[in-house]
């Protein structure tokens, strides 16, 4: 069964065709990278998958559900959740309570009056081990806006994998960041996909990092699914070398 | 964590032994009960403006709505002045639940101005309805001694000071453990970043709701308590400027800081106090300038200045 299946979706802004009959089909365990150049659509089919904004035409489906009429929140809920391009974080608390606060979310605690021990315990637990697995428990009662760049959107991601996600959605994870920054994302992309088992769907400019981590790519060029496979498939493959990776590849 | 029990301790004796070291200092109990009641009204604005990053300028209406609820619950229902407090309370809450669906879905300069004009709504019915409310002269009535059994506590100076500090005890120690609890944390959520919390499935309007009508509930609280301060309520007690005095005491304390309102309303009455000794017609301007400085300089008010000095040190 896929995952997440996009069937012939398109996305019109006035005259403009922002995406044209975009085929998807993802598989549930794999790390997927969307690579294109500016004003492929990475992003407008970003905000399709998540919800920000409806598809024009075609059918959206997540694990065999027909998502197209879900509103964002409801796709979180579904598992279906994502990072922005533009770090999204709560920058006047510590990486500790911007975690703690997706936890409780998560756990439909947010609207609790009582902080009980056994509920504090249950949700620091969930805190610490989110901590562990992104790395950032030394970090814990560090300031979040007083943090790196690269720390930041590490902040960020736990905070989306609180939300319990089927599927991750990243868009442009490694954006703004150094060279040891961008390493340790990719890193953490890595573990999150061997040692948590998640899938994930990135959006990335460096093709280091793309062809590094992604089992799949999917290049987009004006609106429209250019080619899917392998990085070695897309790197031998002359349509792509023409549009995209010009005389590089 | 142990700091902030070792404040709370401080602060928690300071209050019990005001009658022993605020004469010291020039003060009087009746002056000591003011401040306690206005800073219960500025910390439960807090919870809106500081906690959940909501800016209400119509607080004033669910302080008055809570003094007018007390004092005609006096006059009409009964001689007990507990049940008086607990009605007027009820009151100011029920009546911001009940405007908090107008004006949850505003944010911003928006979400100011529709808390402003519903406050004005308030004021004018005040105002108007002369037969019920007393209108422009206001409405008088007095505070009853309260019984337990066969003692008899009188609520004159140093006893009235002690009712006010057991209301704003459980009313400070509601808010401290609201703020505590995941309810808090979601609030805090949603002033840091509506957006993400949006994203996480935090559904932003019921909980600005909840805080705005959490907020009115304790507003009406301090509002019960300055009625029978004062044996008698005006409808300027609904009045905008006095929902300006909310918003100054907090800005001028630390708007998020919990116990920053108190600091402020200190700082406001005890300019008030002293200052119109000296200049009893424009101690205002001392009030102003000093309001200007703290927004322009110590933008998080005068418990951010003393926090950032520890931290430097």
């Amino acid at each position: 069964m896929s995952l997440l299946r996009l069937k012939n979706v398109s996305r019109v802004f006035g005259k403009l065709v922002a995406l044209q009959n975009i085929e998807l089909e993802m598989e549930e365990g794999k790390v997927y990278a969307m690579i294109g150049p500016n004003g492929a659509g990475k992003t407008t089919l970003f905000n399709l998958i998540s919800g920000f904004f409806p598809a024009t035409t075609g059918e959206i489906w997540f694990e065999d559900k027909l998502i197209n009429d879900l509103t964002a929140e409801q796709r979180v809920a579904a598992g279906l959740v994502r990072t922005f391009q533009i770090t999204e974080v709560f920058p006047e608390l510590s990486v500790a309570e911007n975690i703690r606060i997706g936890v409780e979310a998560q756990e439909n605690h947010s609207a609790h009056v009582w902080a009980s021990a056994q509920l504090m315990r249950q949700v620091n637990g969930g805190v610490d081990e989110l901590l562990e697995i992104t790395g950032l428990t030394q970090q814990a009662d560090r300031i979040v806006s007083e943090l790196a760049h690269g720390d930041q959107r590490v902040v960020e991601v736990a905070i989306a994998l609180s939300m319990k996600p089927k599927l991750l959605l990243l868009d442009e994870p490694t954006a703004g960041m150094g060279r040891a920054e961008a390493g340790r994302m990719v890193d953490l992309i890595r573990s999150l996909n061997t040692k948590q088992h998640l899938s994930i769907l990135f959006v990335e400019h460096d093709m280091d990092i793309v062809f590094g981590v992604a089992d799949q790519i999917v290049v987009l060029n004006f609106g429209k699914t250019l080619a899917t496979g392998t990085p070695k498939e897309i790197a031998e493959n002359p349509a792509v070398q023409a549009a995209y990776l010009g005389d590089a590849a | 964590m142990s700091k902030r029990v070792y404040i709370n301790v401080a602060v928690w004796v300071l209050l019990l032994t005001v009658p022993l070291w605020f004469p010291w200092i020039g003060g009087y109990p009746a002056l000591a009960s003011r401040i306690l009641v206005y800073a219960l009204g500025a910390m439960a604005l807090n919870l809106l403006l500081g906690f959940t990053g909501c800016m209400s300028f119509g607080q004033a209406a669910y302080f008055g709505l809570g003094g007018y609820g007390t004092g005609l619950a006096l006059i009409h229902l009964t001689d007990n002045t507990v049940a008086a407090v607990i009605l007027g309370t009820a009151l100011g809450g029920l009546a911001a639940f009940i405007v908090g669906p107008l004006i949850m879905h505003r944010r911003g300069i928006y979400f100011a101005m529709i808390t402003v004009a519903v406050g004005q709504i308030f004021y004018f019915i005040a105002e108007r309805w002369n037969s019920f409310t007393g209108g422009e002269d206001g409405l008088t009535f007095s505070r009853q001694p309260i019984h337990f059994g066969p003692v008899v506590m009188p609520l004159n100076a140093v006893p009235f000071y002690y009712f006010v500090l057991f209301f704003f005890a459980i009313g400070a120690a509601a808010m401290g453990i609201l703020l505590n609890a995941p309810l808090g944390h979601t609030w805090v959520a949603i002033r840091e970043n509506r957006r993400r919390a949006t994203f996480i499935g935090i559904h932003v309007e019921r909980y600005v709701w909840a805080s705005f009508a959490i907020a009115g509930m304790f507003a009406g609280l301090a509002g019960a308590l300055n009625a029978l301060q004062n044996n008698f309520m005006s409808p300027a007690n609904l009045y905008w400027i006095e929902s300006g005095n909310f918003v100054i005491m907090a800005v001028l304390g630390g708007m998020g800081s919990f116990w920053g309102p108190l600091i402020g309303s200190i700082i406001l009455f005890g300019i008030q106090d002293y200052v119109s000794t000296y200049f009893p017609n424009n101690w205002e301007i001392f009030i102003g300038v000093l309001f200007i400085i703290v927004v322009i300089f110590f933008p998080n008010g005068v418990l951010g200045i003393i926090r950032r000095r520890v931290k430097a040190a």
